[in-house]
């Protein structure tokens, strides 16, 4: 059954007008880059991220508290050649991730493979649940 | 979690085929294209040329797998597929392909007839 609501025509203009204001001009950096998914497994977290021509030394990842802050510089490539498109990023990015729990310090890997990032970090001890013996 | 945006989708993993970006530049003997296609390893990329019509399609490895559980997502689990006009002027057995850190590279070289040539002038005396 559908039942006409006002309301949701309503966000759809809202949604136009917050696509309209959020919309990217040509200067302003790529706000969305890189593009990352985070997937959970038993106490191991997976963070993945595309980053297309990017090297080990151009990405920056640390870890303060829980939060998983990856920064970098994409170089730009061009050449002194006269380009007919110009389609791709360059420039500083930087994101951050909330993680859901605290995570082991030492069990953290990184690996960048065809332009994909992985990181695995796994849960640490004092984030799993402990079951306390009543004396 | 750490945004509003939430893209998940649980269990079924849904591929989409995505248009790379891409940088062309031509000179007088070649056209260079780079395109960016992460995840995509060298046995999945298929490059062909067919009637005037060069396409690049690829299968990245992104698979979600099934005991783990996708929390966030800004992309799907995608592929690759993009298709340029190219006019008369290439040599279709003088490409080269590179492939590095997720960065196509096509080399398209002209016909050495279409290239430029200096005809040199001789003098008689």
């Amino acid at each position: 059954m559908y039942t006409y609501s006002f309301f949701d025509d309503a966000m759809n203009i809202r949604d136009i007008f917050d696509e309209f204001f959020t919309r990217r001009t040509y200067n302003e950096p790529y706000k969305d880059f890189p593009f990352v998914r985070i997937v959970e497994g038993d106490d191991k977290l997976t963070i993945t991220s595309l980053m297309p021509g990017l090297k080990p030394e151009d990405i920056d990842i640390q870890l303060v508290n829980e939060n998983l802050t990856i920064t970098g510089d994409k170089k730009t490539d061009y050449e002194e050649k006269p380009y007919l498109r110009k389609e791709r990023f360059f420039g500083e990015f930087k994101k951050s991730i909330k993680l859901p729990y605290s995570v082991d310090h030492n069990k953290i890997k990184a690996d960048l493979k065809d332009g994909i990032l992985t990181v695995t970090l796994e849960k640490s001890d004092d984030a799993k649940p402990k079951k306390i013996e009543i004396l | 979690m750490a945004t509003e945006k939430n893209l998940t989708h649980n269990g079924n993993a849904q591929r989409t085929v995505y248009v790379p970006v891409a940088d062309i530049y031509e000179t007088e003997d070649l056209y260079s294209l780079k395109l960016e296609i992460p995840g995509v390893p060298k046995e999945n990329l298929d490059i062909s040329i067919e009637e005037n019509e060069l396409t690049i399609s690829a299968k990245s490895v992104l698979d979600d797998a099934a005991v783990e559980k996708c929390r966030y997502s800004e992309f799907s689990n995608m592929d690759y597929r993009r298709s340029f006009k190219i006019g008369n002027d290439i040599d279709s057995n003088k490409i080269e392909a590179k492939l590095e850190n997720g960065v196509l590279t096509l080399t398209l070289h002209k016909h050495e007839k279409v290239k430029p040539r200096k005809i040199s002038i001789k003098q008689i005396n």
